[in-house]
């Protein structure tokens, strides 16, 4: 398995000022070769 | 908003995280989190109902619970979804396939919150209980805040088997997203990869690394030369920031440990105060880090890296002159 996260913040007022991500880059694959997976994509 | 703004996470199964994100990325005009959350369901339906012949409810639940996190512009503002792809929440039989969805999370107004998900989210629950129940409030105000509290989160997250501490950073203002990689991973997409350093960096490279997968002697070496330049300078960037972080979190517990020292002995009081002040010029560096990776000014970028080689050279440099035996001829 992995771990991924995302925690943000949000203003009084109700707007959201930002967000942070992060991610390991372990997959469950090993079997397949993909151990240095990355996880975390722009898209 | 326009994509390549949207930031996508998974935890589970490599194939169907990846090809998910490939998918999405190739699926032009998703601009919003609200449009990307109902495509990745779409597409995990699809492919669950192809590779279970047409009958996804028969997934095997042991080892097989795909969840993301899709950050970034939604159709109002700025959100997080989490989205769970099979249906299946924790071992318990009774979570059906026809459960699967997604869910926004939602954010308590002048306050943070947020997700994890991942085999690691049990360590990250038990750390941030331990945190409140010892009276450590975790106050999240500014984005060197919450990459700070990210960075710590994480590593205890990395205790669990499946995970290690090759961290990834990402970061989704108003303005503009960026991701921070760790430097020996490299994407399995070549394109999503260079795009990745070019948005990083902000130096005029495209063309060159675009020979990266040229069948042409000359372009190609090219490339891979500058490749390997450009990877020590973000790599620079990312030690230099993540040193820091492991700086703050030391600095953190440190204060932590003196004032509880420090009420029952005055002589400790100036070390903590002392601490606190270097926590402060800490956080202050990470902020800057920060605006320098949203800046995508590589003047700046080079200037953060170097700044930390000139404390890490000032630090060794005061070490030898106290410790070190004079060097043999």
């Amino acid at each position: 398995m992995t771990n991924i996260g995302m925690i943000g913040r949000r203003s009084k007022e109700g707007h959201m000022e930002f967000i942070t991500a992060i991610a390991d880059s372990q997959g469950t694959d090993i079997k397949n070769g993909l151990r240095e997976m990355l996880f975390l994509r722009c898209i | 908003m326009i994509g390549g703004d949207i930031l996508f996470l998974g935890t589970g199964d490599g194939e169907v995280i990846d090809g998910t994100a490939r998918d999405l990325r190739n699926q032009k005009g998703i601009a919003t989190i609200e449009e990307a959350s109902q495509a990745a369901l779409d597409m995990t339906h699809a492919r669950y109902v192809n590779a279970t012949r047409g009958k996804p409810e028969t997934l095997p639940r042991k080892g097989f619970g795909v969840d993301f996190l899709i950050g970034g512009p939604g159709r109002n503002d700025l959100g997080i979804f989490e989205i769970n792809t099979t249906g299946f929440r924790g071992p318990k039989a009774h979570n059906k396939y026809a459960d699967r969805g997604a869910n926004l999370v939602e954010l308590p107004k002048g306050n943070w919150g947020g997700s994890f998900k991942g085999s690691a989210w049990g360590h990250i629950n038990r750390y941030l209980d331990g945190q409140f129940e010892s009276g450590r409030p975790i106050i999240i105000e500014t984005l060197a805040d919450a990459l700070i509290e990210m960075h710590d989160l994480s590593l205890r997250g990395a205790r669990d088997i499946g995970v290690n501490d090759r961290l990834h950073y990402g970061i989704i203002t108003p303005s503009r997203t960026v991701r921070l990689v760790h430097p020996s991973v490299w994407e399995g997409d070549t394109q999503a990869h260079i795009e990745q350093v070019v948005n990083l960096t902000g130096l005029n490279v495209a063309e060159v690394l675009n020979g990266m997968d040229a069948d042409e002697c000359e372009r190609n070496s090219a490339a891979i030369d500058l490749y390997s330049d450009i990877r020590l300078f973000t790599g620079g960037f990312y030690f230099a920031l993540a040193s820091e972080l492991t700086s703050s979190s030391n600095l953190k517990r440190e204060y932590t440990r003196l004032s509880e020292k420090s009420l029952r002995d005055e002589s400790y009081k100036p070390r903590f105060k002392e601490i606190g002040r270097r926590r402060l010029e800490s956080h202050a560096r990470i902020q800057e880090g920060v605006d320098v990776l949203i800046s995508r000014d590589p003047h700046k970028l080079r200037s953060f890296i170097m700044g930390a080689e000139d404390r890490r050279r000032e630090t060794i440099g005061k070490l030898f002159e106290r410790y070190a035996s004079p060097e043999s001829s």
